[in-house]
């Protein structure tokens, strides 16, 4: 187990920034999740870690030893990669055995401990078997076999699900996480998938055109997106320009189609409200903030998801629990107060980044 | 309309069939002609044994194997070292050069160049730069090494690229295995498939090739085919057709061989034999 640490990490690929000014303390002996977009600079963050590409500038650090010159081969941490990169001309077992290989352990030890290991992602029965027999469900439980064997100090995960369909991908996120757990290792997880990033890590890291755009638990991420980049990216997000008043020790929030008095500290001025869709609820008793006239509705089994329209601004609402009503005659909606996120938004022809 | 296209079909046939005649009556000529009695093929008569009558003899291949011989085993010699030193060579720089670096196209290039210049240029450009060697054995071995190494790197690279080399060599790092070890046990194993591809070409290449053996070599040191075209010149039918069916049976089995075992890595297999 072993703390990792960067500092001020950089990758540029001719004049564009992969990575710029990348800091963090990873958590020692938990899971630590990088989130973003294709192109964000997760990925290179973590061959960085790895030792598989150098930084052009800035340190990366394992319990508190410059590592950023040691070579990936001698950093001991563990990978598993997108594609698994299973040595195909070796079986199952001497894929899992090839850490301790070159490590030296005698021909006995290995096949015991790489049993073991396979065992651990219950695949101790096809250890004989070739690689190119095997489903990607299993390619994949190989793949972190191998990793683990040879007891790394640090695992690193690029999105090693991602090639599974939906299914697949569910249970392999819960026995990888189980496995996780119970091993105790310092993990970086890289996805793109936001459902893997919300329930995998202890603390999770947003990325975004090589930049760190948020860091905290999966909750606090979800529920105080810094920017509408993050709020977008961790789920459905309505983004509203608004006009922020103090009134007493509360925010007063107007909008083009409601004014609501907000329980939270926000400066006043011209600003950005984000509101999930989740977070509006049918009113009750006319205590409706607004009311809205129906574009479209989408039966999605758990939940009605609403295309609406109030006072010209498009919103999308989704409903837990709709009842039998079909709302084309509108429909009276009340916001959950806690739930608004607001941003201070600099110019009125602004982008939608704060 | 069906007809008119079947019709046109058959024709195609028709032509292929004929095309293939006419490319391998030469070749069934010659492997007759080494063992049949001409007088009866109607070919030629002249030196067909005195006062035999026999339709078949095998004593022009006894003749031309006692005849040839060293030159056949000179032959047989470069060839297996050729690929060998291709082995050696090929494999680690087509390692080499399928890592992008600034030069490495133009390094490609130039390693592949031989193989659009002619043998005749590669010779001359031999012998003028190592005239003090000239009459060494070793001097022919470096004329097929600068025509067959370009085969075996080619080979190699389309192999490795093809393969998800990269990725396995970045897992190999991971799991703690240094430069030599992942070469050995990620590499050589992800093309081993490509080297025996790359080495049937290079012995097939080594065993046909005539220009640069002919202009390098010295009496002393003669090839096979150089020794095939002294027997066309100087022998008879019979001789020289018994050699060509002797050339024959060492590089068809090594043909028949790279086609079946196939790959992308036999494409260049029409350029070189």
């Amino acid at each position: 187990m072993a703390r990792l640490e960067v500092r001020s990490l950089s990758k540029f690929y001719g004049a564009v920034p992969a990575v710029s000014d990348l800091s963090h303390d990873f958590a020692e002996g938990e899971i630590t999740t990088i989130v973003g977009p294709s192109g964000s600079g997760k990925t290179t963050t973590l061959w960085m870690i790895a030792g598989l590409i150098s930084p052009d500038a800035g340190r990366i650090f394992m319990d508190g030893l410059d590592v950023t010159s040691v070579p990936a081969e001698r950093r001991e941490i563990g990978m598993v990669f997108q594609s698994y990169a299973l040595f195909p001309h070796l079986s199952v077992e001497d894929n899992v055995a090839f850490g301790l290989r070159v490590r030296g352990v005698a021909k006995s030890e290995r096949r015991d401990r790489a049993r073991a290991a396979l065992a651990g992602v219950r695949l101790d029965k096809l250890a004989e078997r070739r690689i190119t027999s095997l489903s990607g469900g299993e390619q994949q439980r190989v793949a972190v076999a191998r990793a683990l064997a040879y007891r790394p100090k640090a695992l690193l995960m690029d999105e090693p699900l991602s090639a599974l369909d939906a299914k697949l991908r569910e249970t392999l996120r819960g026995e990888l996480f189980h496995l996780l757990r119970d091993l105790g290792l310092t993990t970086i997880y890289v996805t793109h998938d936001q459902v893997e990033a919300m329930s995998l890590g202890r603390d999770l890291l947003v990325m975004n055109g090589g930049r760190l755009e948020q860091v905290g638990t999966p909750r606090d991420v979800y529920t105080r997106p810094r920017n509408a980049f993050v709020a977008g990216f961790l789920g459905g997000a309505n983004l509203f320009r608004g006009e922020c008043t103090r009134e007493g020790g509360r925010t007063r929030l107007a909008l083009a189609f409601m004014t609501v008095d907000l329980p939270i500290d926000a400066a006043a001025g011209p600003c950005w409200a984000m509101v999930r869709p989740e977070d509006f609820v049918l009113a009750e008793n006319g205590n409706a903030d607004f009311r809205a006239d129906l574009d479209s509705a989408f039966f999605l089994g758990n939940q009605l998801r609403l295309q609406l329209r109030a006072r010209g601004e498009a919103l999308v609402v989704d409903l837990r629990d709709p009842g039998e009503a079909d709302f084309r005659g509108g429909v009276d909606l009340r916001v959950r107060r806690d739930r608004v996120c607001l941003w201070p938004r600099e110019a009125e022809n602004g982008s939608p980044r704060p | 309309m069906p007809e008119a296209r079947s019709g046109g079909a058959r024709i195609l046939s028709a032509l292929t069939v004929l095309l293939a005649i006419l490319i391998l009556a030469p070749v069934v000529v010659l492997v007759a002609g080494s063992f049949l009695n001409t007088r009866w093929l109607g070919v030629t008569t002249e030196q067909w044994v005195a006062g035999s009558d026999s339709i078949v003899s095998l004593r022009w291949f006894g003749y031309v194997l006692k005849l040839y011989a060293p030159m056949l085993v000179f032959s047989v010699e470069i060839a297996l070292l050729s690929v060998l030193v291709c082995i050696g060579v090929g494999v680690p720089g087509g390692y080499v050069l399928v890592r992008r670096f600034p030069g490495s196209a133009l390094l490609e290039e130039l390693v592949l160049l031989p193989l659009s210049v002619p043998g005749i240029t590669i010779s001359i450009a031999l012998i003028q730069a190592y005239a003090v060697f000239r009459g060494q054995w070793w001097m022919v071995l470096c004329g097929h090494l600068a025509y067959t190494i370009p085969f075996m790197v080619r080979s190699v690279t389309t192999a490795l690229r093809a393969s998800s080399v990269e990725t396995l060599d970045a897992a190999a790092r991971t799991l703690g295995a240094g430069f030599f070890r992942r070469f050995w046990l990620v590499v050589v194993p992800t093309v081993r498939h490509a080297i025996l591809i790359g080495s049937l070409l290079v012995f097939a290449i080594s065993w046909g090739e005539f220009n640069v053996s002919y202009l390098l070599n010295t009496p002393l040191h003669q090839t096979y085919p150089a020794g095939l075209y002294a027997a066309f010149t100087f022998n008879s039918f019979q001789v020289s057709s018994a050699a060509a069916t002797i050339f024959l049976a060492v590089v068809l089995p090594v043909l028949l061989a790279i086609q079946w075992i196939g790959g992308p890595e036999a494409v260049g297999i029409g350029q070189g034999a």
